[in-house]
Formats: C-alpha cells, sequence, structure tokens
C-alpha cells in the first residue's frame, strides 16, 4: 500500500464539526482535490458553506463511491437508497455538492430531483423550492401563455 | 454632481468655495450610503479561493441557506461572487428565513443544471416567477434539449425566435407526424382526409411505387389502402424534421413486424390557419443485405402479409 493511500484529511464543518475522511475519497470533490494539489491545505480544511448533518452525508456518499470493490450496480443500489431523503435534504446537499464541486454527487442528485419535478405542478414547484412568486396578473398570464404546446 | 463640481470651479470666494466643497462631499457620501443600502450584499464567507474557477455552478454561496435557516434576520439577495446578472436583489420570503435555494443557484444556473429537466418541467420552471423565466428560457438550455430530445443535427443553426420556439414547433411536428401513422392504423378515411391539405398539389407515393396527386386521387388511393383487412402497427425510428414559418419535412423509418423490411418515409407538412397540413407522403422499402428482397410489392404497405414483403435476411 503506497502511503498516499492511507493520507488522511480533516474536514471541518461550518459548525465546526470535524471528520476524517481518506485523502484517496475526499478527492471526488475537485475542490478539495485541487486544495490538495496546490498545497493549500491547512489541517482541518474549513467547509464553511456545509453544515455537519450534509457534510456527514457527502462523506457516506463519497467513501462508497471511492470503494474499488463494489461493483457499479452496487453503487447504484446505494444511490437509489441515498436519495431517499426529504426534498429540502436532497437540495442541501445539491447546494453542497455544487460547492464541493462533486459531479457524481450533483448528478445523482439532479437526476432524481429532475424526476421529482417531472410530476409536480406550478404551484408544487414553486413550494418545494421556495420560489416567490413575483409575477403581476397579467404578467402570470404571459409566461403561461409561452407555454401550453408543452402540456397538450 | 456635475454641477456641483462645475460649480466649485467657477467659484472665485473661498467661502462659496468650502460650501460647494461640503455639498458635493455630502452628495458623495449621500450616493455611497445609498448605493449600499439598495444592493444589500454581505461579504462572502471565506472558502477556498480555487471554488470561483472551477465549479460548473461557480456559486460560493451555498449554505448561506442553513446559517439563515438558524434565524438570521437578514435575507441576502443573490450574492453569489462572480455576480452575473447581480441585479437579482432581494427576496424576502415568509415562510422559511433565508432565500430559496433556487434563487441561490439562479445567476450561476447553467445549461448543465438545467439539461437534467424535460421540456415539461423547464416550461413550469418559467412559469414560477421572473427570475425562473429568465434562467429557464435560456436559449442554450433549449438547443441542448433539442439535441438531446430530437437530433444533434442542426447544430449550426440559429432559429429565428430562439431554440425554444423551435423546440416547441419541432415537437408540434413531431406530434404531428406521429398522427399520421396514428391514423393509418385506424384505417380512418375521414380523419386522412383532414390530415392532407385540400389543393391540387399534394402529392402521395405509396411503397407500391405508385404515385397521386391531387388531394381527390391521394384520398382514393388511401381509401383503396384501407380497404385491405390488416391492421398494422407502426414503430417510428430516426425522426429527423426540419420546421420553417409554415413549411416542415420529416423523414423517419417504419417498421412493421418482424418480417416487414423497415420503410423510408419522408412527409412534407405545410402550416395553414393554425395547423399543420400533410402535403407529400413518400414511403420506399428499405433494401436489406441485397439479393433475396423482393421489393416489388403488389399491395400497398399497409398490409402485413409477410409472404408478400421483404424478408429480412438472417
Amino acid at each position: 500500500m503506497s502511503s498516499s493511500e492511507e493520507r488522511k484529511l480533516i474536514l471541518k464543518s461550518s459548525d465546526n464539526e470535524e471528520f476524517v475522511v481518506k485523502e484517496s475519497s475526499a478527492v471526488q470533490c475537485l475542490t478539495i482535490k485541487n486544495l490538495v494539489e496546490d498545497r493549500c491545505v491547512s489541517d482541518p480544511i474549513p467547509l464553511a458553506n456545509v453544515d455537519s448533518k450534509i457534510l456527514a452525508l457527502v462523506i457516506e456518499f463519497m467513501e462508497k463511491h471511492a470503494e474499488t470493490t463494489l461493483s457499479n450496480s452496487e453503487k447504484k443500489e446505494f444511490d437509489v437508497e441515498f436519495v431517499k431523503k426529504p426534498f429540502d435534504d436532497l437540495l442541501e446537499l445539491i447546494l453542497a455538492a455544487n460547492y464541493l464541486d462533486f459531479r457524481e454527487l450533483m448528478d445523482v442528485l439532479c437526476n432524481t430531483c429532475a424526476k421529482q419535478m417531472e410530476n409536480w405542478s406550478v404551484e408544487e414547484v414553486r413550494e418545494k423550492f421556495n420560489i416567490q412568486n413575483d409575477y403581476t396578473v397579467e404578467e402570470e398570464k404571459a409566461a403561461r401563455a409561452e407555454n401550453p404546446w408543452a402540456f397538450e | 454632481m456635475e454641477i456641483i463640481i462645475c460649480g466649485i470651479f467657477l467659484t472665485s470666494s473661498d467661502l462659496s468655495f468650502f460650501i460647494a466643497l461640503a455639498t458635493t462631499l455630502f452628495c458623495f457620501i449621500f450616493l455611497a450610503v445609498f448605493i449600499l443600502r439598495s444592493s444589500k450584499k454581505p461579504k462572502l464567507p471565506s472558502s477556498p479561493s480555487e471554488l470561483e474557477n472551477l465549479k460548473p455552478f461557480d456559486c460560493a454561496c451555498a449554505g448561506e441557506k442553513s446559517r439563515n435557516r438558524s434565524g438570521e434576520e437578514m435575507t441576502p439577495g443573490l450574492n453569489c461572487g462572480n455576480g452575473g446578472g447581480g441585479e437579482i436583489g432581494e427576496i424576502i420570503v415568509e415562510r422559511h428565513t433565508g432565500a430559496s435555494m433556487m434563487e441561490q443557484l439562479v445567476p450561476e444556473i447553467t445549461t448543465h443544471a438545467l439539461s437534467y429537466l424535460d421540456y415539461p418541467s423547464l416550461c413550469r420552471l418559467s412559469m414560477t416567477n421572473s427570475h425562473m423565466r429568465k434562467a429557464a428560457n435560456d436559449d442554450n438550455a433549449w438547443k441542448a434539449l433539442y439535441h438531446k430530445d430530437f437530433t444533434l443535427e442542426q447544430d449550426s443553426l440559429t432559429p429565428v425566435n430562439g431554440w425554444k420556439a423551435y423546440y416547441a414547433a419541432t415537437r408540434a411536428i413531431v406530434n404531428t407526424n406521429v398522427e399520421f401513422f396514428r391514423i393509418i392504423t385506424e384505417r380512418s378515411l375521414p380523419a386522412m382526409g383532414q390530415f392532407w391539405l385540400n389543393v391540387d398539389y399534394v402529392k402521395c407515393f405509396h411503397a407500391t411505387g405508385e404515385s397521386f396527386t391531387g388531394y381527390n386521387a391521394v384520398m382514393e388511393s388511401w381509401q383503396l389502402a384501407f380497404s385491405w383487412e390488416n391492421v398494422v402497427d407502426f414503430q417510428i425510428r430516426d425522426v429527423r424534421a426540419r420546421v420553417l414559418t409554415d413549411m416542415a419535412w420529416v423523414t423517419m423509418k417504419a417498421y412493421l413486424d418482424m418480417e416487414t423490411g423497415p420503410f423510408n418515409v419522408t412527409n412534407v407538412y405545410e402550416f395553414h390557419s393554425g395547423r399543420w397540413y400533410m402535403v407529400h407522403h413518400h414511403s420506399s422499402a428499405m433494401l436489406i443485405h441485397g439479393g433475396g428482397c423482393d421489393t416489388r410489392i403488389s399491395r400497398p404497405i399497409y398490409s402485413a402479409n409477410s409472404y408478400d414483403s421483404c424478408k429480412i435476411s438472417q
């Protein structure tokens, strides 16, 4: 085993909780990878935009996907179970994955959200994403008039 | 402001000079305060510097939401670092303290993020609020969706009304085309009569090689075709559509069943009175593996009797 396999990193969440991860798993996050490669690593690495709850989940995903002994279908099964979370958690995970530049996690999460969105009405989309409707009555009519072809 | 500055230079007496200077300074301060107030963009937390360049969304404000959820009063607007389109301003939320996650991403929602959505979702998103409308109507997003759903062809095009409109038009034509085959399967002559444009220049080339010109002749040929008893079900593949303002053509391959070879089909449509009408249909059997396939089908392709049709050689 080469020494880099055993190298560990400490990630610190925004609420100051520290997590130890293997460097080989953590570099799936390009943000962290670049820090390591540019030798800008302070120990622990502060992740100001990710809280501990979400960071724990990200690390769970990260470590699962770094395991070389698992087959792709096993990883897919894990993914399916992983995304069975409340929608708000998924959104927070997306923000974290974006911040950390963790493409694989981003992909899985975006696909899940996109699938769920397929069944929602406009009102539900607003509610789930907490989007404030700032249209006036006329604007809303105009916006709706652009789109009826999609719902025939 | 310029007037005040000019005033400073024109003034001769010391006292007036100082008054003017004081006024100018006051104006500057007032303006600065005004600008700061109206933008209300708190500084970003210091994040690893590499972040700015890397992320697909280029957004360093992930987690602003979680901080706000813990009860901070301030609702930051979209305060992502590179501020592309940063006029999005404040969004005051009644239920949660904190801007919505979508709106945090909005300025940097790239084609990548939207590319996960199907076209109804993208449309629904555009109806939620004005910011989402701008993001969801993004031309590149619709171009990518077009390439995903339809074809990679026409990549160098710049549609006159933008890619969303082009996508919508293509969707409409593809649906119309599907309708054509449904009419054949149902053998509905009235529906076929409605489907074609009632003019003398329409043409129909059946797979038998026979061709008919003019609405009446074409309708008679369909009547004959429909008189064959077998019901056929089509599988349409490789649909490629090119849509112009009032004209469109579609090429496709039609597969009937295991024994009948596929057909190359070309349909041309014209747009009149708010809908598409067929003006040209051309169908020809695809030669498979050279010899052994008799394309001289004595009956129109819409009968699926295997002994009459092309056998696919194994």
